[in-house]
């Protein structure tokens, strides 16, 4: 599969597993099938990785794991021009830059969440300062256009060139926040 | 479910006899995302110092710090996560503690698994009201964007009318509800 407008299968490719995508009618000047992806689970994600489509699950585990102990439902982050043609089960986290989702690390994970809950993605930051590559946050915050988000949090700290966007929030509310949720303890 | 610190935290305070409701994040998580960690809970203004003292006694926690109505303790068995008392009176407006008590106890919390939890709207009246509102605004967006109505706002104001706080959260509310209305929040707003 690669990403178009639409999936398409390419020559010699296998169908799509069954009630994983619907197929479009075929279209004049189409030459290949047209598939829409019905996406229910982690393994349909999975499917569409294995097959070059950059899209990828966003679950509280991994959060928790990089150190903000949460509970959410998954996010299922895709391109934004994926997101119209792409019906799922999960809440979709529409992305302007599909290279975002390919191998996403701690700056990649940061950016994400500046999406949606820009504290974790602060707290997240923070408890990674040394494992985060400041350049490769600067490069996926500016993609995204995420600068309002992390000016809130106040991301700067991290990645001083980031552009200031709008106000950030107090710092000491800030650390309050961060205080009132410590990490999970180490696997032994 | 009860998730373990709010049953170790049960545990404690079953232990030394303390009445209580679940606010904060951990009433939150039933409905909707929350960081997850530190245990919340409100005691009426009578039952403050009492408990406090209680509390200073008990092998599975350390005491931290006492602001006069908000005293963080730690639950040693869990790594040393908070767990904050709260009085009442602190968001009584300019009412008596005993009456957001009762307020809260009769008509919003409800009880999950012998546990009394705050409704989404006390939490979000009583984050509204602290002094770090502006942080805790933040986290209204995020439990709005994965299902809560926003249409509770409505009810925060309700609450802030009743206790005579609506001056102060007039601001506050307008705030987040700005926030809400961000374009590049649209797309991933969810209905309750």
């Amino acid at each position: 599969m690669k990403l178009e407008e639409s999936l398409r299968r390419e020559p010699g490719e296998r169908p799509p597993p069954e009630g994983m995508t619907v197929r479009r009618p075929h279209r004049p000047g189409r030459p290949r099938a047209e598939y829409r992806p019905h996406v229910q689970t982690a393994g349909d994600v999975e499917w569409l990785r294995r097959h070059r489509v950059p899209a990828f699950l966003l679950t509280a585990e991994w959060v928790s794991r990089s150190g903000y102990p949460v509970r959410f439902q998954p996010w299922l982050a895709v391109p934004s021009g994926l997101a119209a043609k792409i019906t799922s089960d999960f809440r979709l986290l529409p992305v302007r830059d599909p290279g975002l989702l390919e191998a996403p690390g701690l700056a990649e994970l940061v950016t994400l969440l500046l999406r949606f809950d820009p504290l974790a993605a602060r707290v997240v930051a923070v408890r990674n300062r040394g494992r985060i590559d400041p350049y490769e946050l600067y490069r996926r915050v500016r993609n995204e256009g995420a600068e309002r988000a992390a000016t809130k949090v106040r991301l700067q700290e991290l990645v001083p060139e980031l552009p200031r966007v709008g106000e950030p929030l107090p710092l000491e509310e800030l650390e309050w926040i961060e205080k009132n949720n410590p990490a999970l303890p180490e696997p032994a | 479910m009860t998730e373990p610190e709010v049953a170790a935290a049960d545990a404690i305070l079953a232990r030394h006899g303390v009445r209580y409701v679940v606010i904060g994040g951990q009433a939150i998580a039933r409905k909707a995302a929350t960081a997850t960690r530190d245990v919340d809970v409100m005691v009426a203004t009578a039952d403050y110092r009492r408990t406090l003292d209680e509390l200073r006694g008990e092998r599975d926690l350390a005491f931290d710090w006492d602001d006069g109505t908000l005293a963080r303790f730690r639950i040693l068995s869990l790594g040393g996560v908070p767990l904050d008392v709260l009085d009442a009176v602190t968001f009584a407006g300019h009412g008596p503690g005993e009456e957001f008590f009762r307020f809260l106890l009769e008509e919003a919390s409800e009880d999950t698994d012998g546990i009394r939890y705050a409704s989404p709207e006390l939490v979000w009246y009583t984050r509204l009201l602290t002094k770090r509102w502006r942080a805790y605004a933040e986290k209204i967006v995020t439990n709005v964007l994965d299902g809560l109505s926003p249409g509770r706002l409505e009810r925060v104001e309700e609450i802030a009318r009743r206790f005579g706080t609506e001056r102060e959260m007039r601001e506050r509310i307008a705030y987040v509800r700005a926030e809400l209305a961000r374009p590049d929040l649209e797309s991933l707003r969810s209905s309750e």
